[in-house]
């Protein structure tokens, strides 16, 4: 019974880590930061490091990283972006790193450029017991969401 | 404001402007698209010749350094020739000169170079030098050069390096691609392919002679792009690079000209509104006169700037500013006008001038019609105030909240950033603005409230209330200071004798300060434990996956080589393979610090890569594994534990097995990014960095299970207690707890991973830091508010600055504090570079020690060697690794002035550094003997220090180099403590020197203050002054002169007034006489006629006696009036006084002029402060101002103006009377209050001398001022009885 518990958890888990990176990769091809701002860690700052042309690297809270993201999606568009890594049957219990590729244009000189970019997911009630009594924004977490980014890398090709 | 200034114009001006740049955004792109792809080819081609003009201005320069060394004779002795170097004043960082002797040998160099002996035929560079007749390039790594040689002195070579390119293997923020080109030659640049000298370039000589030495690329027709190819030729016209440019496409240049146009819009729109908000705000008296359509005009324009400034943020040009980045500070609120540090900045402001408006607004309408309200609802209404003032201090301390969590820049940490600048002074205006609105609702309260104490009594039950319905947790202080500061506004807004004291104002600023200051360092203290427990630590535990997942990533990358891999094992070479396959995996774009081993089937070492990694030991052993396998290894190196994810593949083909690929990656904290590692190679690789934490103070150390310390970056000496590290390992969360190192409290937060104690710890604040902090905001504020005192008085024009800034008094005062500052700062600064010195001193001596630690081994290898008796080797670079370990520092020998070991080889192997030895070091210790020398070396734009000692090897010097991290950020972090007590110590001083300064301006100023009050009154016509000065000293001696003197005074004024009234009266009397003359001769003349007729008894006697009698009445009435004048002009100057309001004198005296002339001239009455009651004769004052009056109308001749302002200031009542009148001339305006002066035809010239004459009786002066054509100005000053 207690195996089976656990499978049927971890299934959730898997079904709800594959709605996350579904929105993710929602949020790149509409370039919609409202999307991905849902899907920031709330409860901690998101460590965010990104090549050229974009060159940002340092942490933020996620709303800044709601602006930070505002602001490349007004400069660049989106027209491809699609995971290259497999999701696992059944994820591990806290996190869980998503590779995408992420094709993209500046919408002013149409200049292009393709990034690998990794999100690191964290399972946030797996995790809810780390979480600071002093966070800000404990309140406002989501209960459907519980795969949160906290960490984007990318690099070039 | 009139209707012919600048201000009234140039709001229109600006949007016809503003207007213009709109239409040619908009009609922009069909303007500029037509024959762009033609029209583009001309800018290239001009940039072409402009990158050919660079570089072959690159070759004449060092052509002309060669020629300048030619024309020199060529000293043979090396320290000359060293001279000779210097002389040419190189830019080391990208230029470089060496000289090779005349057998070839390498034996001076300076700058930039690379030693031509691995390049040139048979290893002799003399060889390469002597073939080579124009100038040449060498690519060496990751660096390019462009080479040019000289025969110098006897057959020996001098050679001239320039750096034409830097393309480093790794990206990082200070390893950056460098072109030789100036910013503007890289514009349309897509690439530049450099061709060695060794390289052959036939096909290009002949391609390009066909082009003409320019081919145009097939169009890219979609985007409308032109290419243009082309080669650099060096001065003997050979070929040495291939230039590729591209025109941009006609969306990019049609997309950057709209947006300078859009930009221009923005911009002269702004101005537009700003010009116009200062118009509306002149024109108007905005303390009294605005009327609803000023009002909402103002609030319009106000809330339009805003919105105008919004889009800003996303022209390109803005955009990449600092302040434009959210990453510094920006959070979620209405319409996004807060998603960056300038938007915040802004907002504001503006929300500021908005309050303020609106406070000024229905200030001024409540001071004119007060409501009476029936008790309960004046009562409900008081309630109400304070509630709503309450909850606006909660509404505060949330955005301050969400303010400070969101910001990555710590704003109690003083820095001269605009950013610092920008979002403090938000703070400041969001403070304000809240106050004003806390302000307001407790004057309303105070208004309706029966009494203080109920305000009270609500205020303090409000905030209890609104504490559980926020579920705030403040800090006890907080709590405090709220309260305190609310019930301090309260009282101020209640009792209107303590706002007008100065004390109140003070406390309300000392106290509003400590409120931020507590607000800020609470919020900052929340934000730093919740990044160092939600995120830092994260980081720690992520580390491994990342790890895992990197060499997961990398696994199938280095599968799909399985061919060459093969291969290899059957041949080994080269020894570089695995670097060029370690560079395809995935952990080397993140520039993880890994290592890549092939091993054969004994376990010995084929090929190895490594970055930042040590080799693994030679009894490390891993079962075979066909598949890629990951394991967590903790690796023990040279005593040193450190933390690896190994993953390794047992390589097999027809069961014969053939080796192993090993990929090391660290998992340790040598990785994490948030640590300065203090080590210049691991510093300059950094990838990931995180330096918004630089902004706040926390250390960080490991330990391991037993709680020995493994890394000690902030150099603490406590270790972990037995029970918490029980606790902290049994736990399976984070503990915070708190410990006391070198008399400073930490507090700390504690947890395992990967079998290690990883604590982050925040230094707790004393005393003195508190007061430092406070003190610094404090001085902050205060330079805030002087400025934008004098910033409103420049603008309203008044000329406050001058009386409080050059004042006797505060003169004195600032040269109190000047002599106190001045010798101050100039301690603290000595001071600082004196400590600075001695910082930098100390990291001198210790790689010093490290040096001659290193120097030691050596010596105990030699020993060891003569002991063994084996024959002498250079040292082996494990050697070498081994003393970097034990060390700590990395550690790099030199043989010849090349480098022979390294303990990280790979910046070398990548050209990251150079592998010959900085060639001033080389110089100063080989040929001046230095005992050892240290240089500020560079890898990309990251400075470092290198400390060089001599070891005597054989018969020539081995040469061992330290690097160690550019002191400036150690330094600035050691002496930070030093400097915080320096400043606290300074303003502890001033404050001191203020209050002295206060205490003895007392005893000099006081007395001043006294002769000017004396003046003041003598000015003002009171001779009855006296003043008392107690102290025997110069002060009395100078006020017993003052009295002496008015004594005088009065005296000679008596005798003065005894001779003016004789003089008046014979002046008098000669006018009495003329003005009676003039009419007694026609009342003769009649009278005669009268005689005559009467006496000849004509018929017409009774028409003459009618008229001769009503002619004689007239005259006699004429004399009468002439008497009555005299009458009023020559009464006694005592009058009948009494109080009355001259407010409503002015009012009615205008009020019948304004009824009658209203078509023709407009009165503007203009009432400055509140109490206007004067003593006086009411009825002569009437006169005095009916005469001006009547004077200002005739003055009119058409229509026009009169403007009178009733002003009370300090103890005198001033009367302004302003006509748009036909004004006098000089000549004329002298004569003005004289008698009988009219310049008009039925004047009797008496009306205003008799004016003057009321006026000057009540003790007051009247002024007139005149310009002809334009108006007249009559002013009045009444003294105010004490």
């Amino acid at each position: 019974m207690v195996n089976l518990a656990s499978l049927l958890i971890l299934t959730l888990l898997s079904s709800l880590l594959s709605t996350t990176t579904k929105n993710i990769e929602n949020s790149f091809l509409e370039n919609s930061p409202k999307k991905i701002f849902v899907l920031f860690s709330s409860a901690s700052h998101l460590n965010i490091s990104l090549p050229q042309p974009i060159s940002f690297s340092d942490q933020l809270s996620n709303q800044q990283a709601y602006f930070l993201f505002q602001k490349i999606f007004f400069t660049y568009a989106t027209f491809e972006f699609y995971s290259e890594s497999s999701l696992p049957l059944y994820p591990e219990k806290d996190s869980y790193i998503f590779k995408a590729r992420w094709s993209f244009r500046n919408k002013k000189n149409n200049n292009q450029y393709v990034f690998h970019i990794f999100f690191y997911l964290v399972n946030e009630i797996y995790q809810k017991s780390r979480a600071s009594p002093d966070s800000p924004w404990k309140k406002h977490q989501s209960v459907r969401e519980i795969w949160k980014i906290t960490e984007i890398r990318a690099e070039t090709f | 404001m009139k209707k012919g200034s600048f201000l009234f114009y140039s709001p229109i001006l600006g949007i016809l402007l503003s207007t213009c740049s709109l239409i040619l955004y908009l009609i922009l792109p069909s303007l500029i698209s037509s024959n762009y792809y033609q029209k583009s080819l001309n800018p290239l081609r001009k940039q072409a010749q402009a990158i050919k003009n660079e570089f072959n201005g690159l070759i004449s320069e060092i052509k002309h350094k060669q020629n300048l060394i030619a024309s020199l004779p060529f000293p043979a002795a090396r320290s000359k020739i060293f001279n000779v170097m210097k002389e040419l004043n190189l830019n080391t960082d990208i230029e470089g000169v060496s000289y090779y002797s005349s057998r070839g040998d390498l034996s001076l160099w300076l700058g930039n170079v690379i030693d031509l002996e691995l390049f040139s035929p048979e290893r002799n560079p003399k060889n390469l030098l002597q073939r080579q007749t124009s100038t040449f390039l060498i690519k060496d790594k990751a660096s390019v050069y462009l080479i040019s040689s000289q025969e110098v002195g006897e057959k020996g070579f001098l050679v001239c390096f320039r750096l034409l390119a830097f393309d480093p293997q790794f990206k990082t923020r200070h390893l950056k691609e460098y072109q030789f080109l100036k910013p503007n030659s890289l514009r349309n640049l897509q690439s530049i392919l450099y061709y060695d000298f060794q390289e052959d370039i036939s096909g290009f000589e002949t391609f390009f002679k066909r082009h003409k030495d320019e081919y145009i690329g097939q169009p890219v027709v979609q985007d409308k792009i032109q290419t243009l190819f082309f080669p650099l030729r060096n001065e003997n016209n050979k070929i040495v690079a291939l230039v590729n440019l591209s025109s941009p496409s006609l969306t990019s240049y049609t997309s950057a000209q709209k947006e300078n146009f859009l930009l221009t819009f923005y911009i002269l729109f702004g101005i537009t509104l700003l010009l116009f908000l200062i118009y509306i705000i002149k024109a108007t008296d905005f303390l009294k006169e605005w009327r609803p359509i000023h009002f909402v005009l103002i609030i319009f324009t106000l809330i339009g700037l805003r919105l105008v400034f919004l889009p800003l943020s996303r022209l390109e040009k803005i955009k990449s500013l600092p302040l434009f980045s959210p990453s510094l500070a920006s959070f979620l609120s209405f319409a996004e006008l807060t998603k960056s540090p300038a938007d915040i900045f802004l907002t504001c402001f503006c929300l500021l001038l908005i309050i303020l408006c609106v406070v000024i607004y229905f200030k001024n309408i409540l001071e004119k019609k007060k409501i009476s309200l029936p008790t309960a609802l004046a009562l409900s209404l008081s309630i109400i105030s304070v509630l709503f003032s309450v909850f606006i201090v909660f509404i505060l301390q949330k955005i301050l909240k969400l303010f400070i969590f969101n910001s990555n820049a710590n704003l109690l940490h003083f820095t001269f950033s605009p950013a610092f600048l920008v979002l403090n002074l938000s703070i400041v205006f969001l403070f304000l603005s809240f106050f004003l609105l806390v302000f307001i609702g407790l004057r309303i309260a105070s208004l309706y409230s029966p009494h203080i104490f109920i305000s009270l009594s609500v205020l303090l039950l409000g905030y209890g209330g609104f504490s559980f319905l926020f579920r705030e947790k403040f800090s006890l202080l907080l709590y405090f200071l709220q309260i305190i500061l609310i019930s301090l506004i309260l009282v101020i807004a209640g009792v209107p004798s303590i706002r007008k004291r100065k004390e109140a104002f003070v406390s309300v600023f000392l106290l509003s300060t400590l409120f931020l200051y507590a607000s800020l360092d609470y919020y900052s203290l929340k934000r730093s434990r919740s990044i160092i427990q939600n995120s830092l630590k994260n980081i720690v535990l992520s580390q491994e996956n990342w790890g895992n997942f990197l060499l997961n990533q990398s696994f199938p990358e280095i599968d799909e080589e399985r061919e060459s891999i093969l291969s290899f094992f059957d041949n080994p070479q080269p020894y570089d393979f695995s670097q060029s396959l370690w560079r395809k995996t995935s952990i080397a774009k993140f520039n993880w610090y890994s290592s890549l081993e092939i091993w054969n089937p004994d376990g010995k070492i084929l090929s190895r890569f490594s970055l930042n990694v040590p080799e693994l030991p030679p009894d490390f052993t891993l079962p075979l594994h066909q598949e890629w396998s990951i394991s967590n290894q903790n690796i023990s190196f040279l005593g040193k534990e450190k933390n690896f994810l190994v993953g390794y593949k047992d390589w097999f083909e027809k069961d014969i097995y053939l080796g192993r690929t090993i990929l090391t990656l660290s998992a340790d904290y040598d990785i994490l990014p948030f640590l300065y590692s203090a080590n210049p190679y691991f510093e300059a690789i950094r990838m990931t960095s995180l330096p918004s934490l630089n902004q706040f103070d926390f250390g960080f150390a490991v330990f391991d299970l037993k709680g020995i310390l493994l890394f000690n970056p902030n150099k603490i000496s406590s270790g972990i207690p037995p029970n918490l590290l029980e606790r902290i390992i049994s736990s399976r969360d984070s503990l915070w707890s708190s410990f006391r190192d070198k008399n400073k409290k930490y507090n700390s937060l504690n947890f395992t991973a990967n079998n290690r104690v990883y604590s982050f710890f925040l230094p707790q604040k004393n005393v003195i830091n508190y007061s430092v902090e406070f003190l610094k905001l404090l001085f902050f504020y205060v330079a805030i508010s002087t400025f934008s005192f004098f910033l409103i008085n420049i603008f309203f024009k008044k000329q406050i600055i001058k009386n409080p800034l050059w004042s006797f008094s505060n003169k004195v005062y600032v040269s109190f504090i000047a002599v106190a500052i001045i010798p101050l700062l100039l301690f603290t600064f000595f001071t600082r570079s004196f400590f600075e010195r001695i910082f930098s001193q100390q990291f001198i001596e210790r790689a010093e020690a490290h040096a001659k630690f290193a120097y030691r081994v050596m010596e105990d290898l030699v020993f060891l060697q003569e002991l063994e008796k084996y024959s002498p080797t250079t040292p082996p670079e494990d050697l070498v690794i081994w003393i970097s370990s034990t060390i700590s520092n990395d550690v790099s020998l030199y043989q010849d002035g090349r480098l022979i070991s390294s303990s990280r080889r790979e910046f070398y192997d990548s050209g990251l550094l150079p592998e010959l030895l900085d060639g001033e070091i080389f110089y100063k210790i080989q040929f001046e003997n230095n005992p050892f020398y240290t240089r500020t070396q560079k890898i990309g734009d990251y400075s470092f220090h290198t400390l060089t000692i001599p070891f005597p090897y054989l018969d020539s010097y081995l040469f061992i180099s330290l690097p160690f991290p550019f002191e400036q950020q150690e330094i600035s972090k050691a002496t930070g403590d030093f400097i915080e007590f320096l400043v606290f110590i300074s303003v502890f001083f001033v404050s001191i020197v203020i209050i002295f300064a206060r205490g003895l301006g007392a005893m000099i100023i006081n007395p001043i203050k006294k002769l000017l009050g004396g003046t003041r009154e003598v000015s003002l016509g009171n001779l009855e002054v006296s003043i008392e000065h107690k102290p025997h000293d110069e002060m009395r001696t100078l006020i017993d002169g003052f009295n002496a003197m008015i004594k005088n005074l009065k005296k000679h004024q008596q005798e003065l007034t005894e001779m003016s009234k004789k003089v008046a009266w014979a002046e008098m009397a000669r006018k009495v006489a003329h003005e009676i003359k003039n009419p007694l001769t026609p009342i003769q003349l009649s009278a005669e006629h009268l005689l005559k007729v009467y006496s000849e008894k004509k018929e017409d006697f009774d028409q003459v006696l009618n008229e001769s009698a009503s002619y004689i009445i007239k005259e006699v009435e004429n004399l009468r009036k002439i008497a009555q004048e005299f009458l009023d002009l020559s009464k006694e100057t005592a009058l009948k006084k009494e109080d009355f309001d001259l407010k409503a004198v002015i009012q009615e005296t205008v009020s019948p002029f304004k009824k009658t002339l209203t078509k023709r001239i407009k009165f503007r009455e203009i009432y400055e402060g509140e109490d206007f009651s004067f003593k006086g004769n009411k009825e002569k004052i009437r006169i005095a101002l009916r005469n001006i009056f009547i004077n200002a109308m005739e003055a009119i001749r058409n229509k026009g103006e009169i403007e009178v302002r009733l002003r009370r200031e300090n103890n005198i009542l001033g009367i302004e009377i302003k006509d748009t009148g036909m004004g006098m001339e000089k000549e004329m305006l002298e004569k003005v209050f004289e008698p009988y002066f009219s310049t008009k035809d039925l004047g009797t010239g008496l009306g205003l001398s008799i004016s003057k004459k009321i006026i000057e009786d009540h003790g007051a002066s009247i002024q007139i001022s005149s310009e002809f054509r334009k108006g007249t100005k009559i002013m009045i000053k009444l003294p105010l009885s004490k």
